[in-house]
C-alpha cells in the first residue's frame, strides 16, 4: 500500500504539473497550432437565438452545433456566421474574432418567413390607446366611456406564474371599461392621463355638461372606478402619481403643485408653489420652478437635496419654452424642451439640441433610446454599478434606424436587442446593434397615426388592422424566449396625456 | 520528551509562541477566501486561473482519496470474514503456527488475500523479536465516559461487549461518571452496574468529581479520572500495564463481536505495541435509519475519510472510539484534562513523549455509533453543526505540537515537517475547500464585468469547471455505491425505495460541504485566532 501510494502520488504530482497550465492556457484562449507548431491566440463566438436549436454554418460551413453554443479555439480573423432554421429566415452575421476574446451574439432573433397574426376580437376600433409597461391595452370604438374596451394581457394568478415561469403568451379579448348599467356610459371623454408603468388612469369626462374625473384601476381581470371630481377644484394642467404609489395623485394649477391622497379622499393644496415644470420619481417631486432653479421634495413639500450637476444644464435650457422633466433612475434628470431638445444631468449635458421626439428610458443597461422624425438612436450612459451618478465615459448617439419618414412609436424588445417601432403606415422590426449589416424587417401596415403596442411580457405587437379595424397582434418573441423584466425595470416617469 | 502539552500555565515565551501559532490556522483559512473574493472582484481572470488550478488539483485528490478509499473498503472486506481468534491463538504459538499456515488451502481469493497479508504480519512481528505476550495475560479496559447518556443509549454498547469472541472475563468495563450527571443518569448506571457486575473481569462505576484543579469540563479529564482509578486496581492485582491495551469509547459505540479478538490481535502482532494506538473504522450506523438525509451522508463521509486515512498508518492520526497500549496512556501522562479534542491530543502527546516514535495502527474492523440527532431537523441542524465545530476543534493541537516541535530535539526536521503541515494542511484546507468549491469557484461569474465578459475565460472557466465537476461526479458514484454497500444488513425492513432515497440524498453534498462541513471548521478557526475558548459540549444522542 505505501508503495502504491508513493507511485500514485507521484504520477498525480506529473499529471497536474503537465495538465494544470495546459488547462490554463486553453482557458486562456492558446491553441496549439500545427500549422506554425506553436501556441496561437484563439477566440470565441457564443450563440444563442429565439427560437433555439438553429443549425450553425461557420464560414458556410455546417457545424455540429446547434444554438445555444459556443464555437470555441476559432484562430483570429473574420468570419461569417450564418443560422438556419425551418421556417425562419437565415439570419447572417460577418464577426471579426480577436484573441483572448469573446464574441457574444446572445439576442439573435430570428424572423419568421411569414409572421404570425392573431385576431383578438371581430368588434371594430376606432383607435388603440397604448399603456406602456402596463401588461394592459385600451381600445375604443368612440368618443363616449361606453365605447372604451380593455385587454388584460394577463391577469390575476396568470401573471403571478408568468413571475415563475416562462408560460405561453396568451390573449383574451378586449372587454368593455364599463358595465351596461353605469351612470358614465354615455359620458364623453376628454382626456385620459396616464403614467408609464402604472395600471392606473384617470379620465376627465364630460356628462351632461358637467365635468367630472374618474379614478380607475385595473386589476386581477377587474376594473374598480371612484369619482374623484369633488377633490378638483378647478380643472388639472397635468396629473401625475409615482407607479409604486396609486394613492397619492399630484396635479398642477395655476403653477402650484397639490395632493390628493386618494383612500383618504384628502386633499392637501399648494404643496409646492411657483412651479413651471414638475415630475415624480421613487416618492419625491421634482420640479423646475418659474425663477429656473431646480429642486426636489418630499410628499409634503419639504425640500430635499436636488440632483447632481443640475446646476450644469439650467442655463442651457431656453426658458421661454415649455420644459418636460423625467427621472428614469434616481440623480438622473433629463429636461425635454418643446422644440425638441434633450438635456442631461450627466456628460454630455446636451444630448441633442432639436428635434427630438420621444426618449425611452433602460435601466438595465443603462441606455437611453431616443427618436427624431427620421432616426432612432441609443445614447449608452455607461454609469458605473456602483455609483451611478459617475459617468465611465461621455455618451455619445448611435444611430440604429435613419432615413425614415415619419417615426412615431419607438419601443425597446427583446432586452434592448431590437426595437420595434412605426414610421408612417408601417411597423418594423430592426437590430440595436449596428455593428453589422443591421437586420431591419417590415412586420405589418396599420393607419397612418394610429398607435400600436409592444409589449416583451408577450412577445407581441398589438395594433388595429387598418382593413377590419380589428385589434389583432404579431408575435415578434417565440414564447420561451420572452424575458421577463425584473419589476423594477424601465421605470420612467414619462407620462402620458391621450387627447381625444 | 518531558513536555507540558497544554496552553494553560505556561510561561511568557511559550504563550506567546502559542497565541502566534493559534492564530495562524485561521489567518490562513480567511486570507485564502479573502484573497479569492478580492481577486474575483478586481482581477476575475486572474481569480479564474487560480480556481481553475485550484479544482484541477481538488479533481486529482479526489480520485487519488476514491483510489484509497476503494481499495480501504475492499481491506475491510477482505477482513470481514476473518477469524480473529483463531489467529490469536495461533499467535500464541507463532513457529508451529506459521508452519501450519504453509499447509493450508484457502477456498476463495479473499481468503487467500486476508491470509497473506496475516502470513506477512507474522513474519515481521517473527523478524522484529518483540514476541506478544500470551493472549490469556492480556486485559482489555473500556472507559465509557458518561455525562449526560442515558441507560438506554449505554446499554447496547455494553450488550455488544458482552457478545465478544475474547473471553469477556478479560475485559474490565468501567462508567466514567460525572459527578455533575443528573440523578436519573446515576440511578441508571447504578442499574447497569448490577445487571453486569457478574458478566465482565470487572465492572465498575467511577465518580469523577466535578472542578478539580487545573481541569475544564471535557471528557478528557472524565476519562483521566478513570483511567488512573483503574491503573490503581490493576496495579492491587499485579496486572502488568504492558499486558493491558485500554479503550475509550463513546457511551454510544457499539463494537463488532470480533472487536476485542481483533485488538488482541493487532494488540498482538504489532513489535511496538506498547507505543502504539489501535484504530478501529468509525460508522455512524446505530440509528441510520432514523435520521435525516444530510446526517447521514455527513456521517458516511467521516466514515469514509477514516477509511481512506487507514490506508496510510504513518500518518493516521486516533479519531473518536479507539485503543491504546495501556503503559503508553499511563507514561504519557493520560489524555489532557483540559482539551476538547482528547481522541487526536492523546495521539500527539504520545508521539511527543516518545520522541515521533509513536503510531496509530490500523484495524479493519468497525465500531458503529450514534448520528448525533436531535428533536426536530433544525435542532438535528444545530447539534450536528455543533459537533462538526468541536471536531474542528482539534485545531487547538497544532499551537502546542509547534511549540513542542519547537524545542523538541529528538524528532527528525523532516517528521517535524510532515507532521505540521498535515494538521495544518488538513484544517486549512477543511475549512477553505468547501466555500471554494460550492461559492467562490463561481464568484468571477457573478461579479462580472464588461472587460471580463468580453473574454475568452469568462466562457472556458465554467466550461472547464463542468468537466472537472463532471469527472469529480465519478467519485461521488463511487462514494454512493460504498455508502450502501457499508449499510447493516440486517435491517431488511428498509426497502429498495428508502435506499434509492439514501443514495439520492448524496446531492446534499454541496449543502453539507459548506454548512456542516467548511463553516463548522472556519468558526472553531476563527475562535481560536480571536483567543476564544469552546467548551466541551456533549452531543445529542438518543435512542429513537
Amino acid at each position: 500500500m505505501k508503495i502504491l501510494r508513493r507511485i500514485l502520488f507521484y504520477l498525480f504530482t506529473i499529471i497536474y504539473l503537465i495538465g494544470c497550465p495546459l488547462i490554463i492556457l486553453y482557458v486562456l484562449g492558446r491553441a496549439y497550432s500545427p500549422a506554425t507548431n506553436s501556441l496561437v491566440k484563439t477566440g470565441l463566438v457564443y450563440l444563442s437565438s429565439a427560437p433555439q436549436l438553429a443549425s450553425v454554418y461557420l464560414n458556410n460551413n455546417l457545424t455540429p452545433n446547434k444554438t445555444p453554443t459556443t464555437l470555441r479555439e476559432l484562430p483570429v480573423g473574420e468570419y461569417s456566421i450564418k443560422l438556419i432554421l425551418d421556417g425562419y429566415r437565415p439570419f447572417e452575421k460577418k464577426i471579426t474574432v480577436r484573441g483572448g476574446k469573446a464574441i457574444r451574439l446572445d439576442r439573435i432573433l430570428l424572423l419568421p418567413e411569414e409572421w404570425k397574426k392573431e385576431n383578438l376580437s371581430t368588434l371594430t376600433f376606432e383607435e388603440l390607446i397604448p399603456l406602456e409597461n402596463t401588461p394592459l391595452i385600451l381600445v375604443r370604438k368612440g368618443s363616449l366611456m361606453k365605447d372604451l374596451f380593455i385587454l388584460q394581457l394577463y391577469e390575476g394568478l396568470e401573471q403571478a406564474l408568468r413571475a415563475e415561469s416562462i408560460l405561453p403568451a396568451k390573449d383574451s379579448s378586449p372587454k368593455p371599461l364599463l358595465k351596461n348599467d353605469s351612470p358614465y356610459s354615455s359620458a364623453k371623454i376628454l382626456n385620459i392621463f396616464t403614467v408609464e408603468g402604472s395600471p392606473v388612469l384617470i379620465f376627465q369626462i364630460s356628462a351632461n355638461r358637467q365635468e367630472s374625473f374618474l379614478w380607475m384601476k385595473a386589476e386581477n381581470n377587474d376594473v374598480l372606478f371612484m369619482d374623484i371630481s369633488a377633490l378638483f377644484l378647478q380643472s388639472p394642467q397635468k396629473i401625475l402619481w409615482d407607479p409604486d404609489d396609486e394613492k397619492n395623485i399630484f396635479f398642477l394649477q395655476n403653477n402650484n403643485i397639490s395632493r390628493l391622497n386618494i383612500h383618504d379622499k384628502a386633499l392637501y393644496p399648494k404643496i409646492i408653489t411657483n412651479v413651471r415644470s414638475y415630475t415624480i420619481f421613487s416618492k419625491e417631486i421634482y420640479t423646475l420652478l418659474l425663477d429656473s432653479t431646480f429642486k426636489k421634495w418630499d410628499y409634503k413639500g419639504a425640500k430635499q437635496e436636488p440632483p447632481a450637476n443640475i446646476a450644469s444644464i439650467l442655463p442651457i435650457a431656453k426658458t421661454k419654452d415649455d420644459i418636460a422633466i423625467s427621472v428614469p433612475r434616481r440623480n438622473i434628470v433629463l429636461f425635454s424642451e418643446e422644440n425638441g431638445s434633450l438635456l442631461l444631468n450627466q456628460p454630455p449635458f446636451k444630448i441633442a439640441e432639436h428635434d427630438i421626439k420621444g426618449f425611452k428610458w433602460n435601466d438595465k443597461h443603462q441606455k437611453l433610446l431616443i427618436w427624431t422624425k427620421n432616426k432612432i438612436g441609443s445614447v449608452d450612459l455607461g454609469l458605473t454599478e456602483s455609483d451611478p451618478a459617475v459617468p465611465v465615459k461621455e455618451s455619445s448617439i448611435q444611430w440604429i434606424v435613419t432615413g425614415k419618414k415619419n417615426i412615431n412609436q419607438v419601443f425597446w424588445a427583446y432586452n434592448e436587442s431590437h426595437i420595434v417601432y412605426t414610421d408612417s403606415n408601417v411597423i418594423y422590426l430592426a437590430e440595436t446593434d449596428t455593428s453589422g449589416k443591421s437586420a431591419e424587417a417590415q412586420i405589418a401596415e396599420l393607419k397612418k397615426g394610429k398607435y400600436i403596442y409592444y409589449s416583451d411580457l408577450t412577445g407581441k405587437v398589438y395594433y388595429l388592422e387598418p382593413k377590419t379595424n380589428h385589434l389583432v397582434s404579431i408575435e415578434i418573441l417565440p414564447p420561451h424566449s420572452i424575458v421577463l423584466p425584473p419589476v423594477s425595470d424601465e421605470i420612467n416617469s414619462l407620462e402620458g396625456k391621450q387627447k381625444l | 520528551m518531558k513536555f507540558h502539552y497544554s496552553k494553560e500555565n505556561l510561561n511568557n515565551t511559550e504563550q506567546t509562541l502559542q497565541r502566534l501559532f493559534e492564530m495562524i490556522p485561521g489567518i490562513l483559512s480567511w486570507t485564502i477566501l479573502l484573497l479569492l473574493v478580492l481577486l474575483s472582484l478586481l482581477k476575475p481572470i486572474l481569480a479564474m486561473m487560480t480556481i481553475i488550478a485550484f479544482d484541477f488539483y481538488w479533481l486529482l485528490r479526489l480520485i487519488y482519496m476514491t483510489i484509497f478509499l476503494v481499495l480501504s473498503f475492499l481491506r475491510l472486506g477482505i477482513e470481514s470474514k476473518a477469524d480473529w481468534m483463531s489467529r490469536v491463538h495461533g499467535l500464541d504459538h507463532l513457529d508451529p503456527y506459521l508452519k501450519e499456515m504453509g499447509l493450508s488451502s484457502q477456498s476463495s481469493s479473499k481468503d487467500r488475500l486476508s491470509n497473506s497479508i496475516h502470513k506477512k504480519e507474522l513474519l515481521h512481528l517473527k523478524k522484529s523479536g518483540s514476541l506478544p505476550p500470551s493472549h490469556k495475560d492480556i486485559r482489555h479496559l473500556v472507559i465509557l465516559p458518561v455525562a449526560k447518556e442515558s441507560k438506554n443509549v449505554l446499554e447496547p454498547s455494553i450488550e455488544s461487549l458482552k457478545i465478544q469472541s475474547f473471553p469477556v472475563q478479560q475485559i474490565v468495563v468501567v462508567l466514567a461518571l460525572e459527578e455533575r450527571a443528573p440523578e436519573n443518569i446515576k440511578d441508571g448506571l447504578i442499574a447497569l452496574e448490577q445487571k453486569y457486575k457478574n458478566v465482565f473481569m470487572d465492572f465498575l462505576v467511577i465518580i469523577h468529581p466535578s472542578d478539580l484543579p487545573n481541569e475544564t469540563r471535557v471528557k478528557g479529564a472524565n476519562a483521566t479520572w478513570a483511567a488512573k482509578k483503574a491503573a490503581e486496581y490493576f496495579k492491587k492485582r499485579n496486572i502488568p500495564f504492558e499486558n493491558i491495551t485500554v479503550s475509550c469509547f463513546d457511551a454510544d459505540t457499539v463494537v463488532s463481536p470480533d472487536y476485542f479478538a481483533c485488538l488482541t490481535y493487532y494488540f498482538m502482532v504489532t513489535p511496538f505495541r506498547l507505543q502504539a494506538s489501535f484504530q478501529p473504522i468509525p460508522v455512524y450506523q446505530n440509528n441510520i435509519w432514523e435520521v435525516p438525509g444530510f446526517a447521514r451522508v455527513m456521517e458516511t463521509g467521516a466514515s469514509f475519510f477514516q477509511l481512506i486515512e487507514s490506508t496510510n498508518p504513518e500518518q493516521l492520526v486516533t479519531f473518536s472510539s479507539h485503543s491504546m497500549s495501556f503503559k503508553a496512556l499511563v507514561d504519557v501522562d493520560y489524555w489532557p484534562v483540559n482539551m476538547i479534542s482528547d481522541d487526536s491530543a492523546i495521539f500527539w502527546k504520545s508521539v511527543l513523549h516518545y520522541d515521533g516514535r509513536f503510531s496509530v495502527v490500523p484495524m479493519y474492523t468497525t465500531i458503529s455509533m450514534d448520528i448525533t440527532v436531535s428533536n426536530s431537523f433544525w435542532g438535528t441542524i444545530q447539534s450536528i453543526y455543533k459537533q462538526k465545530r468541536r471536531w474542528a476543534w482539534g485545531v487547538e493541537n497544532f499551537p502546542i505540537i509547534m511549540r513542542a516541535f519547537l524545542i523538541s530535539k529528538n524528532i527528525s526536521l523532516l517528521n517535524k515537517i510532515r507532521h505540521g503541515f498535515k494538521l495544518l494542511e488538513g484544517h486549512v484546507s477543511w475549512a477553505t475547500w468547501g466555500f471554494i468549491l460550492t461559492i467562490l469557484s463561481w464568484l468571477p461569474i457573478f461579479l462580472t464585468k464588461k472587460g471580463f465578459i468580453d473574454s475568452v475565460v469568462y466562457y472556458n472557466a465554467p466550461y472547464i469547471s463542468g468537466i472537472i465537476f463532471n469527472l469529480a461526479s465519478v467519485s461521488l458514484i463511487i462514494s454512493i455505491i460504498l455508502s450502501l454497500l457499508l449499510l447493516p444488513k440486517a435491517k431488511i425492513r428498509y426497502s429498495l425505495l428508502k435506499k434509492t432515497l439514501f443514495a439520492l440524498q448524496w446531492l446534499l453534498m454541496p449543502f453539507i460541504l459548506l454548512f456542516l462541513s467548511a463553516l463548522p471548521a472556519l468558526d472553531a478557526q476563527t475562535r481560536m485566532l480571536l483567543g476564544k475558548r469552546m467548551e466541551f459540549w456533549v452531543a445529542n444522542k438518543r435512542k429513537l
